[in-house]
């Protein structure tokens, strides 16, 4: 058994060069504008482009497609190494979600026209699934392309489509044969988000996020840009659900506000006491600390699982299952200790730590909700991970 | 045994509840949270002249005259559309703390005050708003020639921004030690060298800052002083502390409506997700502690009405519904889905206001350590 997660030369020197590189690189300004889905702003593409530069972005790809070599490992050391800095790697969903489905079921064209795109940090994409009627369930989704000589012409809503306001993609799933079976008359499609016939509404979220209700009026999107085969949308369409749910949350990135939580109780008296010195401030704290080093257990062995080979199915949706509950947790635990100064929001006088506690534990309430429900992925494990009939 | 409420009670719930629905909408809630005040000296006059104001206002200071089961009554009602307002600093916290002082020359000037909806009130206590230690007392007050002079800051007080009068509890002296130096002052914001500063908190600009930089108060401000001070206090914190349940079962009695109503209603997989267990059971979980925080706050009531409720049980009831009201919330935002995370849903005013709520009059954390002091120190009854 070993785990360690880089294991040759080649691994280790990769992680201290990023590491180096994002020491030097990351602003608290791009990391703000990764975290908020409100936008990439200037600095973040910047960023963005610099990164894709160095070649690092599309390690793990082949260099036909703009990739650098390496392997599965070099992947997880870079999403790691932007997680242990709270931030999140450019164009994560592009480069995480959707580039992968495209390397291992795309045509050739399409993953010569969009594979070096990603891996140059050029390019973002947003995710189309929800609509209003179909949320968790998804092979019931109605927005509908119809096939007209070289193109589809795409109508209808989605909603929920985060990103969409500033992504250069939509990553598109309707309905392309409402005859078939509901699972096999779904496909998926590289849309340009900037396509005439699309409208973009902004919806305003509880943690402060922003995510959009999309429309689209008659869009006409060519058959070049359908990924992979026709109708097969919907297990694409789980295929990138199985990769956003493995790199959704890395408990890595708690350590950082953890440990600003942690000075602060050291440095802060309520009731003429050092937080520190609280018995129950205490038991937080260590059932915090933890809850992060379990995690990190189950993370490394999924990543061992991918390292091997093994396809991932079930774990990834409990890695999820447990990542999403164990940062709620972490946030009922934060406001426990911080108390009714706690709840003080950004730029109040007297917030602790900024109120970024306050503004945690209202982003953790869509983590048991968005890329597949708590109750949605513990039927999987029970089905699919345990052999428990449907 | 009976568990029905009284006439008066039914009443007071029916013209509550009639009223507050159809004086509020959610688009209002949300105004307000950004600091709109339309209407809202419009609303509170309403408020007074149905009587909710003066409702755990004795008789002989023009109140109602309720007892402590009605006041709960009306404040679930209230948790109900999540009303924002000086109403509990200044009907409840305020109000408990004139009473449990119980002096006649000033109880008979502010009392009527408050039941006529003429004035409202802040309270500064200890840090960030609790009095759970004398230590943790937020003020002093230095004695000088013709008065005192306050300083210190209250952190976090509830609806200190918009009240008329602010309740301190202040050390005299400078000791910081002493339960019987304790003295409670009355003053009116206006008084030179306090400072307030609305701050912006989970629910919005609800709490302050106060400063008190050298106020000069005059004697006549003194409102209490000695040693039957502390138990008055501590008396009228946490018979508030149960108020604040019946705030919180409220709200979690609606949060309950809307997740019913919603799992009934949205279909998935071409069923109502009603239907299915892991919904029923989440639906299941959300009543059995919404009853059991509706009931226990209640029974406490009765037991604070009959004078038989003792600390513990006070301070039970308010870790109960921090953490029973605490898991209806995240279930409920489980069955809503992503629907109830839009800020154009009514989830998120329930949610802001539980997480204030949970914090105000001792966290369970808080209330835990008055349990096991008492378990351990008092007799458990
Ligand atoms: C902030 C935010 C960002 C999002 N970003 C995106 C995005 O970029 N792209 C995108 O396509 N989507 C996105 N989503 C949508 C998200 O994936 C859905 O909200 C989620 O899948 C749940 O769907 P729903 O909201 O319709 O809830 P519903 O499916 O209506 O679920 C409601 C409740 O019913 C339960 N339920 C449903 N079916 C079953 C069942 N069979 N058994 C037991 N319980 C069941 C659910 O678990 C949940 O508790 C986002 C959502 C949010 C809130």
């Amino acid at each position: 058994m070993d785990f360690n997660l880089t294991t040759t030369d080649a691994e280790q020197k990769f992680r201290s060069e990023l590491g180096a590189f994002l020491d030097r690189e990351l602003t608290p300004e791009i990391c703000r504008q990764h975290s908020m889905d409100l936008g990439l702003g200037p600095e973040a593409r910047a960023f963005a482009l610099k990164l894709g530069a160095t070649g690092w972005l599309g390690r793990g790809w082949p260099k036909k497609y703009g990739g650098s070599g390496g392997t599965v490992v070099d992947e997880y050391i870079m999403v790691q190494e932007f997680a242990r800095r709270e931030a999140i790697v450019p164009n994560i969903v592009a480069r995480f979600m959707c580039g992968p489905v495209m390397l291992r079921n795309g045509s050739e064209d399409m993953k010569a026209e969009f594979l070096p795109r990603i891996a140059s940090g050029e390019i973002e994409f947003s995710l189309g699934y929800t609509e209003p009627s179909s949320g968790s369930d998804l092979a019931s989704m109605r927005m509908k392309a119809v096939d007209d000589g070289d193109s589809f012409v795409i109508s209808g809503q989605k909603i929920f489509n985060t990103q969409s306001h500033f992504a250069d993609y939509h990553w598109l799933a309707v309905r392309t044969n409402p005859d078939a079976p509901r699972h096999h008359g779904i496909s998926l499609f590289v849309v340009d988000q900037r396509a005439p016939g699309i409208t973009i509404r902004p919806i305003e979220t509880l943690g402060g996020e922003r995510t959009n209700e999309v429309f689209y009026d008659e869009v006409r999107v060519p058959k070049t840009r359908l990924v992979g085969e026709l109708n097969k949308g919907f297990y694409y369409m789980a295929e990138a659900l199985g990769y956003e749910r493995l790199m959704l949350f890395q408990s890595v990135r708690l350590i950082p506000p953890f440990k600003r939580l942690l000075e602060y109780t050291k440095t802060t008296k309520r009731g003429g006491r050092l937080l520190a010195d609280n018995p129950d401030v205490q038991r937080h704290l260590a059932q915090m600390a933890t809850e992060i080093k379990v995690a990190q257990a189950l993370e490394d062995r999924a990543f061992a699982l991918l390292k091997n080979g093994d396809p991932l199915d079930h774990e990834a949706s409990l890695l999820k299952l447990f990542g999403s509950a164990m940062r709620q947790r972490f946030a009922d635990h934060a406001l426990d200790i911080l108390g009714p100064l706690g709840r003080l929001e950004e730029g109040a006088d007297g917030a602790p730590l900024g109120g970024e506690m306050a503004k945690l534990a209202k982003t953790v309430v869509v983590d048991t909700i968005g890329g597949g429900t708590s109750e949605i992925l513990k039927t999987v494990v029970a089905t699919r991970g345990m052999g428990l009939p449907r | 045994m009976d568990i029905e409420f009284s006439e008066q009670q039914s009443l007071i719930q029916n013209s509550a509840r009639n009223y507050l629905a159809a004086t509020f909408n959610a688009q209002m809630l949300r105004d307000f949270r950004l600091g709109s005040q339309v209407d809202a000296e419009k609303i509170w006059q309403e408020m007074a002249d149905l009587g909710f104001m003066g409702i755990a206002v004795p008789e002989e200071y023009d109140g109602f005259g309720g007892n402590f089961a009605d006041l709960l009554v009306l404040l679930e009602e209230m948790g109900r559309v999540t009303l924002p307002g000086p109403f509990f600093s200044t009907v409840v916290y305020a109000t408990e703390v004139l009473k449990a002082l119980d002096k006649q020359n000033i109880n008979s000037v502010i009392l009527p005050a408050i039941a006529s909806g003429a004035i409202t009130l802040a309270l500064v206590m200890g840090d960030e708003g609790n009095i759970f230690d004398v230590a943790g007392l937020s003020l002093t007050a230095q004695p000088d020639k013709d008065g005192y002079i306050l300083n210190g800051v209250g952190q976090f007080i509830p609806n200190g921004y918009e009240s008329d009068y602010v309740i301190c509890a202040a050390h005299i002296g400078s000791a910081k030690t002493q339960k019987n130096d304790t003295g409670i002052f009355c003053i009116a914001v206006d008084v030179p060298g306090l400072e307030r500063k609305p701050l912006n908190s989970m629910n919005g600009l609800c709490v302050a800052k106060l400063t008190f930089d050298n106020v000069h108060i005059c004697r006549d401000d003194l409102i209490a002083q000695g040693s039957d001070t502390w138990p008055a206090l501590e008396q009228a914190m946490f018979r508030t502390a149960v108020a604040k349940c019946a705030e919180m079962v409220g709200a979690c009695a609606r949060i309950v409506e809307i997740v019913v109503e919603h799992a009934k209603e949205r279909r998935q997989f071409g069923k109502p997700i009603g239907s299915f267990q892991a919904i029923q059971h989440h639906c299941a979980d959300m009543l059995t502690d919404l009853d059991s925080a509706r009931w226990m706050m209640y029974k406490t009531g009765w037991l604070i009405d009959e004078g038989k409720a003792s600390r513990s049980d006070m301070a039970m009831t308010k870790v109960w519904c921090n953490q029973a009201c605490r898991r209806i919330l995240a279930k409920g935002h489980q069955v809503m889905g992503g629907i109830g995370y839009c800020e154009e849903h009514d989830m998120p005013l329930f949610y802001r206001y539980i997480r204030m709520a949970e914090a105000a009059m001792g966290t369970s954390d808080d209330h835990l350590t008055i349990v096991a002091e008492d378990l351990l120190w008092e007799t458990f009854a």
